[in-house]
């Protein structure tokens, strides 16, 4: 019991001692610590960084602009026929704007488009007009004569004015000075920005002889909300 | 019996690590230059001055504008902030009325060696905003002092592809101060559908310590 008692006492004071000594540790690595680190000018410091802020800016004017990159159309000398009217499309593939009734040719080189480009930066709305009506550009002695315009998608560019916006059956000039609808929101994006304008004739039998029969066609474009 | 000898050798243990520990400190301490600073005896006297490291660069000149640009019908047209026509035109159908060159002007303000980056808040495409997607917003940049940037700087026009992105401008910008400025100038293509309106980007740069 006594010896128990002995062995006991002596392991409380191992154990004072060596906590004694684990405070102490803890004491001097702290202070060693806070003294190594305190006596560092800035502390520690990693990679410190800074930024700086500009601008770079330019202004672009808004430009309505289109352009007839190809802007004429000539049927050449075209025939009659004795007994009807004839009717001659410049935008023909067969080379000579042969009358789809037969009957007649136009000398010129065809097709024949006018091209119309958006050459600007907004999207417009085109319109077209013919200086003269389509019975005085035919000029037959009954007045019957007929002068058309349409719109047709320029391969490669289909996206220029859709289908559903641009003209794409073939519209009587009846009246002369007067805007046609052409193309609504022509794009100006610059791989999708042209069209052709093709033109058909109907030529009666009483067409009168001249040495050459010539209208101006005038286009219009104004910004549209797009 | 056993037990006593644990205890032994750890008490051993503790006088090692206090012993360990206040070599540990000796050391460090030792191996600073200048040793901790108010433990200097003042019986000699000494004054002592420390600066503080201090990363700081600064946008002397933080604008480029190339003011209204016109446009080229047929094709895309290129303008340089750093052109020394006085127009920025690349082009002789179209200029920017802005005046040029027109630089933004970076100093190493600080007493740190940086690497620097650059950014902008919006990719070329978007910044040029034209119809078709095209059209791009580079930067460069060039020594204004001599050997500003010993390393790594971007002399030649580099595209904005992405936002917010961050593009190496240069390694180990100097704070000597005699050489510690850099121009930064930008290079804008604009395709004839470029929309109408004024565009502004964002530019950020971030200096950052580099080693030397």
């Amino acid at each position: 019991m006594v010896k128990t008692k002995k062995k006991s006492s002596v392991d409380n004071s191992d154990t004072k001692r060596l906590a004694v000594l684990i405070a102490l540790a803890i004491v001097i690595s702290l202070a060693g610590t806070v003294i190594t680190l305190s006596s560092l000018p800035n502390g520690i410091t990693g990679f410190a960084t800074d930024s700086e802020t500009g601008t770079a800016q330019f202004t672009v004017s808004a430009l309505t602009q289109i352009s007839l990159t190809d802007s004429t159309v000539n049927f050449g000398t075209c025939t009659l026929n004795a007994s009807s009217t004839v009717v001659y499309h410049s935008n023909k593939t067969n080379g000579q704007s042969v009358s789809p009734s037969g009957g007649g040719t136009c000398s010129g080189t065809f097709p024949d488009n006018m091209t119309l480009e958006n050459t600007g930066n907004k999207y417009v709305n085109v319109t077209v007009k013919s200086s003269l009506n389509a019975m005085n550009f035919t000029n037959s002695s009954s007045g019957t004569g007929n002068f058309y315009f349409v719109g047709i998608a320029k391969t490669g560019e289909t996206s220029a004015c859709p289908s559903a916006n641009l003209t794409t059956t073939f519209t009587n000039f009846t009246l002369a000075d007067t805007n046609y609808t052409l193309c609504r929101n022509l794009s100006p994006i610059n791989t999708n920005d042209e069209i052709f304008i093709a033109y058909r004739i109907d030529l009666p039998p009483d067409t009168r002889e001249q040495a050459s029969k010539s209208t101006t066609i005038t286009f219009t474009a104004e910004d549209c909300a797009q | 019996m056993p037990e006593e000898l644990s205890n032994r050798a750890l008490a051993v243990l503790l006088v090692l690590t206090i012993v360990v520990s206040i070599g540990g400190t000796l050391i460090s301490l030792n191996s600073m230059p200048k040793g901790i600073a108010g433990y200097v005896s003042t019986a000699q006297g000494t004054t002592e001055l420390t600066i503080s490291a201090l990363t700081e660069i600064t946008l002397t000149d933080d604008a480029v504008n190339f003011g209204t640009c016109g446009l080229n019908s047929s094709q895309t047209i290129t303008y340089q902030s750093n052109a020394s026509d006085g127009e920025s035109q690349e082009d002789s159908d179209s200029t920017c009325t802005g005046t040029f060159p027109d630089y933004m002007v970076l100093e190493n303000t600080g007493n740190k060696y940086v690497n620097l980056t650059i950014s902008s808040n919006v990719t070329g495409a978007t910044f040029v905003d034209a119809s078709s997607g095209e059209g791009s917003l580079y930067f460069s940049a060039s020594n204004k002092d001599p050997s500003s940037c010993l390393d790594g700087l971007v002399t030649t026009f580099t595209n904005f592809t992405l936002a917010a992105n961050n593009y190496t401008l240069c390694n180990n910008f100097s704070p000597t101060n005699t050489e510690d400025e850099l121009y930064l100038m930008y290079q804008v293509t604009l395709p004839p559908d470029t929309r109408d309106g004024t565009k502004t980007a964002q530019i950020t740069i971030v200096g950052e310590d580099s080693l030397q």
